[in-house]
């Protein structure tokens, strides 16, 4: 034990030693410690806070768990008197309220009874299911059947249980970018102190010592920045949360889990560059350092001193050092596009939140009623509701084997559709996919189609023959470049030669099926373009006769999503939802559900995840500087022995002058390209996995728009080419005093 | 067969350093320099060893590979019968720590180290506890004459004392080995013999084998034996201890 504390206590002494005696060469890591400390405290106060949101938003809003709707007279008895409980104990809920309705068409009254779970909630929610619904559905009468919901306050638990999964994923996800700043900066400090390890591990150090030296470091550093980062970030999350009105919530638990979070980022971070270090030969290590003072390239031999020096000399130096302009361009300009992939991000989950998610889901089916414009009229009466969208109106292509045809002019570059070149209809300038969702449009629901951007007349498949509304994207990215007039041809299935493998899919299937099925096509006029339309597959909307032309399917809707206006109270949306169930009893036996989208919406508003976001993504920003001054500074700082020998064979001031900035600008003429060039890439793949790869699986089609909002491009351009440049021309000045210092008969040189 | 065993064991561990038939090669551009080829010797506990040689004629980076700062190409080396280029880095790192000592040519003092942590990286690396290595510390300081000198930066030291703080790195840990790279090269006369004499002086306190590279015959002819490396090749130069004979093996 002696000896554990006496380690402890000497690797500390040690590391504090180091840290401090050499704090301009630690500053970087206390800068990235901070930051990495900063993250997480955001993230965990910001996560303690979400809770109380959540928690204060579904009591404000509900004083119900459950509430059973369209209940007969004998169930509603059943529960009023309680009928299920023999003894005290079984009382596990209490009534708060119910309303008595009156079914305009049956004649009957049907009762909605609100319930409140006493005790345990999830148990006696449990208890409930199992001893009260089976006397309930006994208690029903033929034709008749009640719906069960549930509120966001019962399922309150669920959401921290959310909360907490989000926290964990975001978690990971900053334990990433953290790990990779670190390790990054580490890589630097082990490459530009290769010769201090060397002489280490000459005398004995193996990883686990190596490993321990830099791990003692880091851990020292992150002491001194731990408290000041979590008082910061919680001054921050108050500000962010102060519109919000509920008690701001502070648990001194976030310290130890920013503490255990560096922790984890520290151990991982040093493990890699350590292990790469301890598996080094020490002579290569240290004769870095004799060879630093190298001053011309060792491939290349060039006349000093004539006319190709400073300039060629310093390209020449620039390509020596190729890999490490490579690797700090690539590592700090990362940063850059990291902000600007977090700023998209932010604007994803605000266009996500704003997405509109219907209020209300009616199912007409157990009526005789389909949805028409007497319906539409009715709901459109209502204050609040602001589209009424028919559900069951549209097909895919592939479930008919349908496909659609048209000319390889109007389709975009880049885009690899299947080159239409059937036996019965060689064309070869002629593409063709089956990625389509027909839909049967009523005049009605042709109004829904108003909010999109689009080119044309959406009235024209009312107004003209054989036209069509088409959408001009596949995945949401843009496939087509359809214009008004453009004609295609769809296809209906008439008959087969043979039937297709079931296992193909994709553009095989669509091959085997030209090949081998008997199409019949009809030629349609493009009479509208939508161009911002959310789609998965292609859409085009026909008039309900062609549409039932083609899929042989008529426009029948029985199903409806309600979306009402997103400014309503909680108050109005109560209004509204006891409107629209009286609508729909006036048809019988109409299920209108109640999705609790805007309560859910303002929840998900009250947690600031886009503030959040913006605040991470500028404190992401602010790496990039750090990366580049703390490289550029050690990287001239080694080259000072190389100028100072230039300078004792006869260059002069203005010529190391000139290597400075000559270096300095081009690396951030560089940084100009990869900055744009990463920012681009990283910008685009996350369009790319939010349009196309997660719509796969959550089966939900938001469109997001591509983001590369000119001023977040702006600021990372300026940062990339002031970084670039400054981090040269500070070395240079140092050089300067320095060499002034030395010229003046100051202090020696030493090592490094 | 154990008798075997036994003997070839016994053999082995007689010897401080030894190696067999080591390859040592370089890549340059399109051709291949043997730097260190087919080199074998065997040095005893306590003896000193020099090497002498022009430059680049391979002496260091066979010194270099002795001490498992270098990988050889091909062959082995023994340290007290324990083959240290079968040992994983690791390995290698812990067993140089407490084995072996290293003076380099250039020092290669740690420069925002003082004086005294330099020395005491060995002991920091190979965890050894503060009483075990106080003793030793307060012996070297004594005979290399550094107290005056243990918190200075090594900017503020002599090339002599520099060197001296070096040579007190390379024993703190009483290694049974010590190699030194040229321990002189960067010194004057007066230095250089000031710094062989404490190498001298503290290898006859501790009793370390000490190998030697060096180019200067005065230096070397304070050792036991001394070898020429030639193009890469070892060969006995001269022994002061057996009369100087010339084999493959020594």
């Amino acid at each position: 034990m002696d000896y554990l504390f006496e380690n402890l206590k000497r690797n500390l002494t040690i590391a504090w030693k180091s840290v401090f005696f050499n704090f301009k060469q630690y500053l970087c890591f206390f800068v990235a410690l901070f930051i990495i400390q900063m993250f997480y405290g955001l993230m965990s106060v910001s996560n303690a806070n979400n809770n109380d949101v959540e928690y204060s938003h579904v009591n404000e809003e509900y004083n119900y768990h459950m509430v059973l709707r369209d209940l007969n007279v004998d169930q509603a008895n059943y529960l009023f008197n309680d009928s299920g409980a023999v003894f005290k104990n079984d009382i596990v809920f209490d009534i708060i309220r119910y309303d008595e309705n009156l079914n305009y068409m049956t004649g009957k009254t049907r009762y909605d009874v609100y319930l409140f779970f006493l005790n345990d909630k999830d148990v006696s929610e449990a208890r409930f299911r199992e001893n009260y619904i089976p006397d309930l559905t006994a208690l029903g009468r033929e034709g008749e059947s009640y719906v069960i919901s549930t509120t966001p306050l019962l399922k309150f638990e669920d959401n921290i249980r959310a909360n907490l999964v989000t926290f964990i994923f975001i978690t990971l996800i900053l334990l990433a970018v953290s790990v990779f700043l670190l390790t990054a900066l580490y890589n630097i400090r082990v490459n530009q102190y290769k010769f201090t390890y060397g002489v280490y591990m000459t005398f004995g150090a193996d990883f686990k010592k190596l490993f321990a030296t830099a791990f003692w470091e880091l851990f020292v550093i992150s002491c001194v920045t731990l408290i000041p980062a979590v008082l910061l970030s919680t001054l921050v999350v108050f500000i962010i949360y102060i519109p919000n009105g509920f008690a701001f919530h502070f648990s001194f638990l976030v310290f130890l889990q920013v503490a255990l979070f560096n922790l984890a980022v520290v151990l991982i971070s040093v493990w890699m560059p350590m292990r790469w270090m301890s598996t080094r030969q020490p002579m290569s290590l240290i004769i870095t350092e004799d060879n630093s003072n190298l001053v011309t390239s060792p491939i290349r031999s060039i006349n000093l001193l004539n006319k190709s020096f400073p300039t060629q000399y310093e390209f020449y130096s620039i390509w020596r050092f190729r890999k490490y302009s490579v690797q700090l361009l690539t590592t700090a300009i990362v940063f850059c596009a990291l902000f600007i992939m977090g700023l998209y991000l932010s604007e994803i989950y605000t266009t996500d939140l704003e997405y509109p998610r219907p209020q209300f889901t009616v199912d007409l089916s157990a009526t005789e009623y389909t949805y028409d414009d007497i319906m539409s009229e009715e709901l459109y009466a209502f204050e609040g509701i602001e589209e009424v969208r028919a559900m069951n109106n549209n097909i895919e292509a592939m479930e008919i084997a349908s496909h659609m045809v048209t000319s390889k002019e109007n389709v975009l570059p880049f885009h690899n559709l299947v080159v239409f070149d059937s036996e019965e209809n060689p064309m070869e300038n002629m593409r063709v996919t089956n990625e389509l969702l027909y839909y049967g449009m009523t005049e009605e629901q042709l109004q829904i189609l108003e909010r999109y951007e689009y080119s044309g007349d959406l009235n024209s498949i009312y107004t003209g023959e054989n036209m069509v509304i088409v959408g001009d994207s596949i995945s949401n990215i843009r496939t087509f470049k359809f214009e008004v007039g453009d004609t295609i041809l769809v296809s209906t299935k008439t008959g087969q030669i043979m039937s297709v493998d079931t296992n193909l899919s994709g553009r095989n299937l669509l091959k085997e099926q030209i090949a081998n099925f008997h199409y019949e096509y009809r030629t349609f006029t493009v009479g509208a373009v939508l161009h911002n339309i959310p789609s998965g597959n292609m859409p085009i909307f026909f008039n309900a006769e062609d549409y039932q032309t083609v899929t042989k399917k008529s426009v029948e809707t029985t199903s409806l999503n309600i979306y009402v206006d997103q400014s309503l109270t909680p108050e109005q949306i109560q209004t509204l939802d006891g409107q629209v169930r009286n609508w729909g009893r006036m048809y019988g036996e109409v299920k209108v559900s109640n999705t609790h989208r805007l309560s859910l919406d303002t929840i998900s508003a009250d947690k600031h995840y886009h503030e959040q976001l913006v605040c991470i993504s500028v404190l992401i920003l602010f790496i990039s500087p750090l990366v580049w001054f703390f490289t550029q500074t050690l990287y001239y700082f080694k080259r000072e022995k190389e100028f100072n020998i230039l300078q004792s064979i006869g260059a002069l001031t203005k010529d190391i002058r000139h290597i400075y900035i000559q270096g300095g600008l081009v690396m951030a003429g560089l940084s100009l390209i990869v900055a744009i060039v990463l920012s681009y890439l990283g910008s685009y793949a996350l369009f790319y996995i939010y349009n196309v790869a997660l719509p796969y699986f959550s089966g939900e089609n938001v469109r997001y728009a591509f983001y590369m909002p000119w001023y977040a491009i702006l600021i990372s351009i300026v940062m990339s080419v002031g970084c670039g440049y400054f981090s040269t021309y500070l070395p240079f000045r140092s050089y300067i005093k320095s060499r002034f210092t030395l010229e003046n008969g100051g202090a020696g040189e030493g090592e490094e | 067969m154990n008798t075997m065993n036994n003997y070839d064991r016994d053999e082995k561990e007689k010897y401080m350093l030894q190696t067999e038939s080591v390859i040592k090669q370089y890549k340059q551009y399109d051709t291949v320099v043997t730097a260190v080829n087919r080199v074998s010797i065997k040095v005893e506990p306590g003896e000193f060893v020099a090497i002498i040689g022009t430059s680049g004629s391979g002496k260091s980076t066979f010194l270099h590979i002795c001490a498992g700062l270098l990988r050889c190409d091909a062959g082995r080396v023994m340290i007290r019968g324990q083959d240290i280029t079968k040992m994983s880095p690791d390995e290698l790192g812990r067993f140089r720590g407490i084995n072996m000592g290293f003076v380099f040519q250039r020092h290669n003092l740690i420069p925002q180290f003082t004086a005294l942590e330099n020395i005491l990286i060995p002991t920091v690396m190979c965890n050894k506890p503060d009483m075990s290595y106080q003793e030793n510390l307060r012996k070297l300081v004594e005979t290399l004459q550094l107290g005056e000198r243990l918190h200075h930066l090594p900017s503020e030291l002599s090339g002599g004392q520099q060197q001296r703080v070096a040579i007190a790195r390379a024993l703190i840990n009483m290694p049974d080995i010590v190699f030194a790279d040229e321990p002189t090269g960067n010194l004057d006369r007066a230095n250089a013999d000031e710094v062989l004499k404490l190498l001298l002086e503290t290898k006859r306190v501790m009793g370390q084998t000490l190998v030697m590279v060096t180019h200067d015959l005065s230096i070397a002819d304070h050792a036991d034996r001394i070898f020429r490396m030639d193009n890469g090749e070892l060969s006995l130069h001269r022994d002061y201890v057996r009369g100087t004979k010339k084999t493959n093996a020594y």
